[in-house]
């Protein structure tokens, strides 16, 4: 029995490889100035909203739908203050922000707004005494609802819990999505880069006021180095023809390089008090003169969590559920990234309809 | 391929040479996994794909060694003074232009800050005051909840 060439290495390329490799190449760039012109049309946010409430930077928005409401309760997004909220509205088929929306909740989105250099004094309080109370009363007294849904992404969940163990009285339903809560596990690589002992968060803040968005962005980049510098653009180039690939890629990257800072006080005091000093599970952190104790919270929580999370691992949220003095808790640890449990096709086939169903059931 | 276990003994220290060891190990078998006749489409895929997992889990060990903290440590520390350097050298370049700096902006931040908490406090006081006279005229109890942080804002 003969042996072919290709079957004994078939690590070489054989001529007629070579060939049809320099072709695809060359059909590849080809394609190349219509990938350019998706990258200049690239529009992000599926659904129409408007801004309903302003306050200093932050402005509420409400999304905009000819879906009848079906459930009395409106639902409040609460992004994380690192990048834009857009990311739950990305894109048609890629935007949990429609599911809800199409089922008929009244849906609002939190868009904190961009903090000058004037800002850098805003702290913890600020945020969630101040900005997120302020918010949410607003969501009441619109809908004339006591009580309303809140979904907190990511450091949004935390400073979603952190507002619903101060207020419960004025949440019905809370839904925590890769939202960090515990930092005891200190093997997780981002708590060993902010580690007391190698990060001097209070220096960098007297220094630069605003925690600045390249840093932020360079570290969750040097997170999966790997994966978010080299291997993306391999991806990339071998998808060059598929043009619904490459809208979703440049929404994708639209998104990721659209960085913003941290005010300078809130950043050091969510690094110092809760990834450092690990406050909020242990029921010590304080926001101006109250304790927030996560034992308070007594609605139903959902805890979202994502299997292949490397920037809010499992390990970080889940303890959420055994800290709360609700008796209807859940948690769903979804096979999915952190931005896959927003954007991810199944994610938004599987994950988003039974949150929704979750939230309907306990209108 | 089996990982790499730090505590065999007969495993080369050097962190490179386990790098090279782990990744060729990988990347010479990756071709062979499936059948044969998928070998050819998806041999290159799979090779690139096992230098990839391997490389991104080296990078891992090395972001998480000591070393690297170490680095990352001197690195943030430097940047930081120079920085800092920089921004007194600002400031007083500012000053000598008789220019105000970002520190003077800074502390009219932070009076400014001050002086809305004292008057926040005090609208508080006056707000319970207020609730006290009036629960006393009609009877009822006085509202406990106690006032804003901040100033509400703009319902478009």
């Amino acid at each position: 029995m003969s042996v072919t060439f290709p079957q004994f290495m078939p690590w070489m390329t054989t001529p007629d490889q070579m060939q049809e490799h320099w072709m695809g190449f060359s059909r590849k760039m080809a394609h190349l100035p219509k990938a350019m012109e998706v990258a200049r049309r690239v529009r992000v946010g599926a659904t129409p909203s408007a801004a309903v409430y302003r306050l200093d930077k932050l402005r509420l928005l409400r999304y905009v739908t000819d879906v009848e409401p079906q459930h009395s309760t409106p639902l409040l997004v609460v992004f994380a203050l690192v990048n834009r909220p857009y990311i739950l509205d990305l894109r048609p088929g890629k935007s949990v922000v429609s599911h809800f929306v199409n089922r008929g909740f009244d849906t609002y989105n939190l868009d904190w707004g961009v903090p000058s250099d004037g800002d850098r004094f805003l702290g913890m309080e600020d945020y969630v005494e101040g900005y997120l109370d302020s918010v949410v009363d607003q969501v009441r007294s619109r809908t004339e609802c006591d009580k309303i849904n809140v979904l907190g992404y990511c450091m949004g969940g935390s400073m979603s819990a952190m507002y619903a163990a101060l207020h419960p009285e004025k949440i019905k339903n809370l839904i925590l999505m890769a939202a960090p809560v515990d930092w005891s596990n200190r093997e997780y690589l981002l708590a060993k880069w902010t580690d007391a002992s190698v990060f001097d968060v209070d220096k960098l803040m007297q220094v630069y006021g605003n925690a600045p968005a390249e840093l932020l962005q360079g570290s969750f980049q040097l997170l999966k180095p790997v994966s978010t510098l080299v291997e993306k653009y391999f991806t990339f180039y071998e998808n060059l023809e598929d043009e619904k690939f490459l809208e979703d890629f440049f929404a994708m990257e639209t998104w990721l390089n659209d960085n913003i800072p941290v005010a300078g006080e809130m950043f050091r005091q969510f690094v110092k008090y809760c990834m450092q000093q690990n406050l909020l599970i242990q029921g010590k952190l304080r926001i101006g003169e109250r304790i927030v104790d996560l034992r308070k919270i007594v609605c139903p929580v959902l805890n979202l969590t994502a299997t292949q999370d490397h920037l809010v691992p499992p390990e970080l949220s889940l303890p959420f559920n055994d800290a709360v003095g609700s008796t209807d808790r859940k948690s769903i640890n979804f096979p999915a990234g952190h931005i896959g449990l927003a954007v991810g096709t199944k994610a938004n086939r599987e994950l988003w309809p039974s949150v929704c169903d979750w939230l309907a059931e306990r209108d | 391929m089996g990982q790499y276990d730090a505590n065999d003994s007969g495993a080369t220290s050097d962190p490179f040479s386990r790098f090279w060891v782990d990744l060729m190990s990988k990347m010479s078998s990756a071709p062979f996994a499936p059948s044969a006749s998928q070998m050819q489409d998806d041999a290159m895929k799979r090779t690139r794909q096992a230098f990839f997992d391997a490389w991104a889990q080296h990078c891992d060990e090395f972001l998480r060694s000591d070393a690297f903290l170490d680095v990352l440590k001197k690195s943030m520390d430097s940047a930081l003074a120079f920085k800092q350097e920089l921004n007194e050298f600002m400031t007083k370049a500012l000053h000598d232009q008789q220019m105000p700096a970002r520190s003077d902006t800074d502390s009219i931040l932070v009076v400014l800050r001050s002086m809305e908490d004292r008057v926040l406090e005090r609208i508080d006081r006056l707000s319970h005051r207020v609730d006290a006279l009036e629960s006393s005229v009609s009877g009822a109890s006085p509202d406990a909840a106690s006032g804003k942080r901040r100033p509400k804002g703009v319902p478009q």
